[in-house]
């Protein structure tokens, strides 16, 4: 079918709308992922969420590993998009924006910036925890507030301060605990 | 009322622009084994809508074979639609 001569008849345009549909809807049905990319990017993004699992655990040990986690990631979906063009013979559009990085693109970029921050993080959680009690009670130490319970150096009893309640340290013991553990 | 566009008027161009829209990018080949058309006739529709303006031409190389890439530019995308839109016109008149 392949008369240019003269407008189409209402039949010609509707035969030509319909096989240009079967041409679009043939390309499309032939486009596949070629094998293992599913595998391999859920593999990458496993690895990222479990680094960032772990960093959230414990940031100062595992915090370094998130920039080489994005790191995999961007690696392995590059590999994947180079690996679908020629084998599809294709470029569908988005695919790059909404299959392979729309799982962890924003994550991804997130995650890079991470260890910077991470640093910053970890000193203020040190700083914080350095401001802890064993027991989990936090130690008050601002002057304007001197009568606060556990100001530094108030060991009343009762009083939740530095040395307050500490084992084998008479000092702040509650009355009446070293004569429950006696009884 | 749109009208025809008579760069889009043959049947194989309509195909090989519809068919572009379904992705970004197509190779020579793969659209040849598409459209079941003889590689000198692609071609030949392929060099019309390019001096038009209507698709982009390029080539590549991969693994060492020379590969080309077609794609459907903004034009032709516009022409496209109002060239389509003109058909079911004309299809919707008879109805």
């Amino acid at each position: 079918m392949e008369s240019t001569g003269g407008w189409p008849t209402p039949e010609e345009a509707a035969v030509a709308l319909a096989e240009a549909e079967a041409s679009r809807t043939m390309l499309a049905r032939g486009v596949v992922l070629p094998p293992f990319v599913d595998g391999a990017i859920g593999a990458a993004i496993a690895v990222q969420i479990a680094t960032t699992a772990l960093g959230l655990a414990d940031i100062g040990r595992w915090a370094g590993w998130l920039l080489p986690a994005g790191v995999v990631f961007v690696l392995v979906a590059g590999i994947e998009l180079a690996r679908f063009r020629p084998s599809t013979g294709v470029r569908p559009g988005g695919f790059a924006g909404r299959v392979v990085g729309a799982p962890a693109t924003v994550a991804s970029t997130s995650y890079c910036a991470v260890p910077r921050r991470g640093g910053v993080r970890t000193g203020m959680a040190g700083g914080a925890l350095r401001g802890r009690r064993r027991d989990g009670l936090r130690v008050q130490r601002s002057p304007m507030a001197p009568n606060l319970p556990g100001r530094a150096g108030d060991t009343r009893p009762g009083r939740i301060g530095r040395g307050a309640g500490r084992a084998g340290d008479p000092r702040g013991r509650r009355p009446g605990a070293a004569a429950g553990r006696a009884v | 009322m749109p009208e025809l566009d008579v760069s889009i008027q043959p049947p194989a161009r309509l195909k090989l622009m519809t068919t572009l829209t379904a992705v970004s990018e197509a190779e020579f080949a793969t659209l040849h084994d598409t459209l079941q058309v003889s590689d000198s006739v692609l071609s030949k529709h392929v060099s019309a809508l390019v001096a038009v303006g209507y698709v982009n031409s390029r080539k590549g190389i991969h693994a060492g074979r020379r590969t080309t890439w077609i794609t459907l530019t903004a034009a032709g995308r516009t022409a496209l639609s109002t060239h389509v839109a003109a058909l079911r016109e004309l299809i919707a008149g008879v109805e």
